[in-house]
Formats: structure tokens, C-alpha cells, sequence
């Protein structure tokens, strides 16, 4: 065959290719988002993860805005400390919370992050003191049984 | 009965640690060799058509099928726990996390893998590796290296246009022909395939299988029988022992990459 | 590339007490043998006497089990990498079946050692391919790919292709099997032709006496991995040595056994005890 015929059909394989590459990373992925490489690292303790893992998304009004980077368990607290970095353009008051939470009824678990209202901003190696652990299905069930059984209606 | 078997056992053994041992030292071999292949552009491209360009209209019809058929077997599960949406996002991450990069490999080493070990095995029956060898051409350097590079380059790029076909094929049958909101189809796939963690490990993946498959064709291929049958059984081989390759790799990979470590 | 040939002895290839194996089959036992420079030298033998082995012992392609290969003086065993492929460009072998590229068109087929080897205009290239071509007589063929030649054509673009990097030494193996008497005569005389006309040495392996000796100077007979004799193509003529007139008789049993070494046919068949 002609090498100018293979030279054309080698140029459009290879851009073929690269517009699959280019496809999968803007448009199926999301490459644009932000680069968590160049984000600041926050920590935060609670006392039950549930299901939680590294690589889990970290959501702000349903925006990721970050990742689980390391789950570790505390031995002077007896509590799972938690690092996630943040995406650099996302900046939360220090007063922010956040709450274990799950994507559905049966979904992944991620960490969802609540602003605050304070002035200071979270910085890169900040504790978030406010937290909410995850829900453990059997506790809740476990819980809701006590509640009818002693009809006390008392919370907790 | 019992000592033949254990006598065969043996053999298999001693064979595979033989192939193991020599298809190493090939592929290492193939690498010190690569000089010219990058010296001489035009053999590189020659074996980007040869393993890329002729493999393209399998990987783009296959693609495309595959990801119909995952479109509507996903929008019928997912249909029933309300949420056909997600469509989008089964689709995306079966394919960039597994179908891409396997699927594609696997036709990659039918298609092009196969052809390889022909070539190879039939310049070796007819004596043109060795014609080579006596015009002072290696052909290790003039040959078989190009088709190495040639292939190894392909591969990631096969995997990556099957998968983007398989996510329009998703597309099309759910989107287009069924219905779902097109908006809730992409969105939702994007918040949840990553770039890093889905789609550059699958592109890792194709990378190892390219590694993979283009050394066992180019192995077999030159270590065939100078015959008709000793070709014809090298190419079974090939297309045997990379199918089996792909998949084991394609385990150690996943327990590697997706458990969250 | 400049270097030229130290050698002042007339051999361009020595065998050394050559002993050849395949695993434990000792193909080449004991060899010694020298190939004169300038002449076409004959080398006889049956199917599967190891003419094959040799020339590729000459090639380098193979590595002797004991014993020394030489090429114009200069040990095969003993050269590097570099050196080896040096060598190699001032060989040339025809293959017993052309082993032309089959990818490739006779042109491309004849240009291409030119091309791996020199960096000349492509038109020059062009110019000395035809100019091979031409000596085989195939000029007018140069665009047919090569699954339209017939055997004896495929073996001259083959020649042309082999003395395309204009060689010392050209290596035939058995350029006469299963070409018509025709082809034959047109390649015996392209052998002789291209030993005078380029001044080369030739080493001819065949088992077809009656054209050889009519071109070679020099002859060699092989049976059973050993050189049984050897000598000019009269004093073969003349020979009374039972295994080269046997050879050249024809005769089908005699000291060149027929069989293959076997256990004893009666109990091979479960007749005897
Ligand atoms: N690669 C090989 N492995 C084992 N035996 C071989 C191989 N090549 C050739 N032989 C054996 O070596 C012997 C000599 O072969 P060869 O030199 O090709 O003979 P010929 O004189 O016909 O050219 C033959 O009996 C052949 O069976
Ligand atoms: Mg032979």
C-alpha cells in the first residue's frame, strides 16, 4: 500500500484515539473538577465511620468537593480519625460540620460537609470539630424497638 | 497411570518455567533493541496500521454493541428500583473500569496478536528472519521490535475509543431510543466516575495488557516450529495464553487498584 | 567497512575440526575443511547431511559444539556482535527456497539490503536495484510481488538480492531443487557468470552432480557429518572412493545407508524374539 495511504489512516486511528482519551477524561470523568493534588488537607474525628472509605467523595450542597485521603483509628480517643483534602477553590468557615452520609438507601458512603457561619477560614492541616457519625442500621432499628417497647417517648 | 500423570505434571511444569524464563529474556531483549524503532519513525508507523489501524473497525462495531446491550440491561434493572438514571453511570464505569480495557485487549489479541505470531512465525518457516540475519540486518531490531512498539502503543488508545463507543452506544439506546433524560444521564456519571481512580487506572490496565499480549504474540511467533502446523499452533497459542493472561492480570490489577488501599 | 581483508592465506572459509550437535545428534563430526578464495566450491551430500548446518555454521547463525569456524582468517566464535554482522555484509546466501520478503515486491525485495545499509539518495538506490535485476535477467519483472514468480524466478531475485551489497562470498543452498532443467541451466549460469564477473568465492551446496560439476572448481562430498572426500571435478569423475560413486551413479543402497539407524525391523513388526 501507499505510504501516504497508511500515513492517513495512521493519522486517523491516532486521533481517534486521542479524542477517545480526551472523551473519557472531560466528558464520562471529570478531570475538569478539580485537581485534589493542589488541595489542603483537613482532619475530623467520629466516633463510627460505618462504611466509609478512602477515595470517598467529599460533598458540600451536593457538590464534590473533595476526597477521603486516610482513615485512621485514634488510640488516645478511641475514635477514627478521618483526613480529607479539599479541592484549593472550595473555601468553608471553621466552623463547618460534617455528617457521614448515604448516597440512597443502599448507595456509597460519603462525607457530606455543612458551612458554618464564621469568618476564619478552614486551612490546610485544620481539625473539624462538629461531626456527625454514620448511622448503623441495626442501632437505629435497634433503637426505634426500645422507643416503642417503653413508650416513654423520651429522645435518647 | 498414576506415575504418567504425575510424569506429565512434571513436563507442563518444566515447560511453563522454560517459557516463563525465555519469553523474559526475549522481551528484554526486544527492549535493548529498540534503537532503530524510535531511529526510523516510518517502521513504528508501519506497525501502528498493522496492530492499531486494522483493528479499529472490530474494536469501533464491538464497542458500540457492548455498550447498547449494557445500556439496556442496566436501564432494565435499574427501571425497577426507580433510579434508571444511574444508567449512565453503570454503563461508564463497567466499561472504563473493565470491559474497556479487557474486552478490548482480548479482541486486540484475536485481531492483531494473532496476525503478529503469523507474520513472525512465517518469515521464521520461510527462512526470512534468517535471510535477514545473513543481509547484517537484525531482525530483532528491523522486525520484531516495531511490532512491539507498535502494538504497545495501540492498545491503550483501542481500549480508550471502545469505551467511549460503549458509552455512546449506552447513550443511544437509553438516551435516544428509550427516553431517559439525557441531562440526568450524563451528570450523574460524571459525579461519580473519577478521573484518577476509574479512568487512569483503566487506562493503566490496557497499558499492562498491551504489554502483555504483544510480548506473548511476538514470543510465539518466533519461537514456533518452522512449519505450517508449528504456526498454525503458535497462533492458537497466542490467542489462548493472552486471553488467559488479560484475565489474570486483569484480577491482580483490580485487587491492586479498586480496593480502596 | 574500510578495513580490508588481513588475511593472506587463499582459504575464505576454515573448519577446524567443526563438531556440530543437535541436542545429542551429532549433525557435523570432526570437520575440517577449507573453501578456496575466488573459486565456486561444491559441497555434496544427501538430504540431511548437514550442508544446511554448515553454511549457517559460516553464517554464524549456528555456533560449532567443539572447533573453530573462520571466515578470511578472523574466528566466527570469536567475533562480537558488531563484528559478526560486519562479516555478514560480505556474505550472501541464497536460500534453497528464495526466502524473499513476502510482503514486499521484487524491487522492494532487492532494495531493501541497500537501504538497511546505506544512506544513499533513494534514485541511486533505485539505480543499483535495477542494475541487480538486470544481472539476473528480472529487470522487466521489478513490480510483480513475489507470489506471481515461478520457483526459478523467485531464486534469481533472490541472487540479485543477495549480491545486492556486492558480497565476498556468496552461499547457495541447493539453487537447482525442484526447478525444470530449464531454470536449471539459467541458474547454473548465473552462478559461474557472477564468480568471474564480481570475482567472488561460491560455495554451492546441491546434491545435483551432473550440472555442478560442470561450473565448480573445487568439490567436497559429505556423508554422515564427515567430509568423505574431496577434490577437483575430474579426480571426482575419476574418484573410486564406493561413496561418491555411489553418488554419482545413483545407486539407491550402499555405503550411504538408506535407512535411518533403527532397531531391527523383524521386532520393530512383533515377528521376532
Ligand atoms: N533445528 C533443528 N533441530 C534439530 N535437528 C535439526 C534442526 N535442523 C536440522 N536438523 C537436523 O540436522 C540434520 C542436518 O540438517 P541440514 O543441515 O538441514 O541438512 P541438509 O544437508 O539436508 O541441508 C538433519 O538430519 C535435520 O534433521
Ligand atoms: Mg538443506
Amino acid at each position: 500500500m501507499a505510504r501516504g495511504t497508511i500515513d492517513l489512516w495512521v493519522g486517523i486511528f491516532v486521533t481517534a484515539g486521542f479524542l477517545g482519551l480526551l472523551f473519557l477524561a472531560f466528558k464520562v470523568g471529570s478531570a475538569t473538577n478539580f485537581s485534589v493534588a493542589e488541595g489542603y488537607v483537613v482532619t475530623a474525628e467520629f466516633d463510627n465511620i460505618g462504611g466509609l472509605k478512602t477515595k470517598a467523595p467529599v460533598k458540600s450542597a451536593g457538590v464534590v468537593v473533595g476526597r477521603i485521603e486516610k482513615i485512621v483509628f485514634n488510640n488516645r480517643t478511641l475514635r477514627a480519625t478521618v483526613s480529607m483534602r479539599l479541592g484549593k477553590q472550595f473555601e468553608f468557615p471553621r466552623d463547618s460540620s460534617v455528617s457521614i452520609l448515604t448516597a440512597g438507601l443502599l448507595g456509597e458512603q460519603y462525607v457530606g460537609l455543612d458551612g458554618g457561619g464564621d469568618v476564619e477560614l478552614l486551612v490546610d492541616g485544620d481539625q473539624i470539630v462538629l461531626t456527625q457519625s454514620a448511622m448503623v442500621l441495626e442501632k437505629v432499628i435497634g433503637q426505634f424497638l426500645f422507643n416503642k417497647a417503653s413508650e416513654s417517648g423520651g429522645d435518647k | 497411570m498414576f506415575q504418567r500423570g504425575v510424569v506429565a505434571i512434571g513436563r507442563l511444569t518444566v515447560n511453563g518455567i522454560w517459557k516463563i524464563g525465555a519469553g523474559t529474556a526475549f522481551i528484554g531483549n526486544v527492549i535493548a533493541r529498540s534503537k532503530m524503532t524510535f531511529a526510523r519513525p516510518r517502521l513504528f508507523i508501519n506497525e501502528i496500521y498493522f496492530a492499531g489501524t486494522l483493528s479499529l473497525i472490530i474494536i469501533v462495531v464491538s464497542g458500540l454493541f457492548v455498550g447498547l446491550v449494557l445500556g439496556l440491561q442496566g436501564y432494565e434493572t435499574l427501571k425497577r428500583y426507580g433510579s434508571a438514571e444511574a444508567v449512565g453511570t453503570l454503563v461508564a464505569l463497567s466499561l472504563v473500569r473493565e470491559l474497556g480495557p479487557v474486552v478490548a485487549a482480548l479482541l486486540f489479541a484475536s485481531r492483531a496478536g494473532s496476525a503478529m505470531t503469523a507474520k513472525i512465525g512465517i518469515m521464521k518457516s520461510s527462512d526470512q528472519l534468517s535471510a535477514m540475519e545473513m543481509m547484517a540486518v537484525d531482525p530483532f531490531q528491523r522486525v520484531i521490535t516495531p511490532m512491539f512498539w507498535g502494538g504497545f502503543f495501540s492498545m491503550p488508545l483501542l481500549a480508550a475509543i471502545f469505551s467511549a463507543m460503549g458509552i455512546l452506544g449506552g447513550y443511544l439506546i437509553t438516551v435516544v431510543v428509550i427516553g431517559v433524560d439525557g441531562g440526568a444521564f450524563w451528570s450523574q456519571m460524571q459525579a461519580s466516575v473519577d478521573f484518577q481512580g476509574d479512568i487512569l487506572n483503566g487506562i493503566y490496565k490496557s497499558i499492562v495488557f498491551g504489554f502483555a499480549v504483544n510480548a506473548i504474540a511476538l514470543f510465539e511467533g518466533f519461537d514456533c516450529l518452522p512449519t505450517a502446523e508449528g504456526v498454525s499452533r503458535a497462533v492458537t497459542r497466542t490467542v489462548v495464553t493472552s486471553a488467559l493472561a488479560i484475565l489474570a492480570l486483569d484480577f491482580v490489577l483490580t485487587a491492586f487498584m479498586f480496593t480502596g488501599a | 567497512m574500510d578495513e580490508k581483508p588481513t588475511n593472506k592465506s587463499n582459504s575464505m572459509i576454515e573448519f577446524e575440526s567443526v563438531t556440530f550437535c543437535y541436542g545429542a545428534r551429532k549433525i557435523l563430526d570432526n570437520v575440517s575443511v577449507s573453501v578456496p578464495t575466488g573459486k565456486i566450491t561444491a559441497i555434496f551430500g544427501g538430504s540431511g547431511t548437514g550442508k544446511t548446518t554448515f553454511l549457517k555454521l559460516v553464517g554464524g547463525q549456528l555456533a560449532p559444539s567443539h572447533g573453530t569456524v573462520k571466515f578470511d582468517g578472523q574466528s566466527i566464535g570469536g567475533m562480537s556482535y558488531k563484528q559478526l554482522y560486519a562479516a555478514r555484509r560480505r556474505m550472501g546466501m541464497l536460500y534453497q527456497f528464495g526466502a524473499l520478503f513476502t510482503d514486499l515486491s521484487v524491487f522492494e525485495n532487492v532494495i531493501f539490503p541497500l537501504r538497511e545499509h546505506t544512506d544513499l539518495p533513494e534514485q541511486i538506490l533505485r539505480d543499483l536495484a535495477i542494475m541487480k535485476l538486470d544481472a539476473v535477467g528480472l529487470r522487466g519483472a521489478r513490480d510483480l510481488m513475489t507470489s506471481e514468480l515461478s520457483g526459478g524466478m523467485a531464486r534469481r531475485v533472490a541472487l540479485a538480492r543477495a549480491i545486492a551489497l556486492d558480497p565476498e562470498l556468496i552461499m547457495y543452498d541447493e539453487p537447482f531443487t525442484g526447478l525444470d532443467p530449464v531454470a536449471t541451466a539459467v541458474i547454473a549460469n548465473l552462478i559461474s557468470k557472477l564468480n568471474d564477473a564480481l570475482g567472488l568465492t561460491s560455495v554451492l551446496v546441491t546434491h545435483d552432480l551432473e550440472v555442478s560439476l560442470n561450473i565448480v572448481d573445487y568439490c567436497i562430498f559429505f556423508a554422515a557429518g564427515s567430509v568423505v572426500g574431496q577434490g577437483t571435478p575430474d579426480e571426482i569423475r575419476q574418484s573410486d572412493n564406493p561413496l561418491i560413486k555411489q553418488f554419482i551413479n545413483g545407486e539407491i543402497d550402499g555405503p550411504v545407508p538408506l535407512h535411518y539407524p533403527a532397531s531391527d525391523y523383524r521386532s520393530d513388526l512383533g515377528l521376532g524374539g
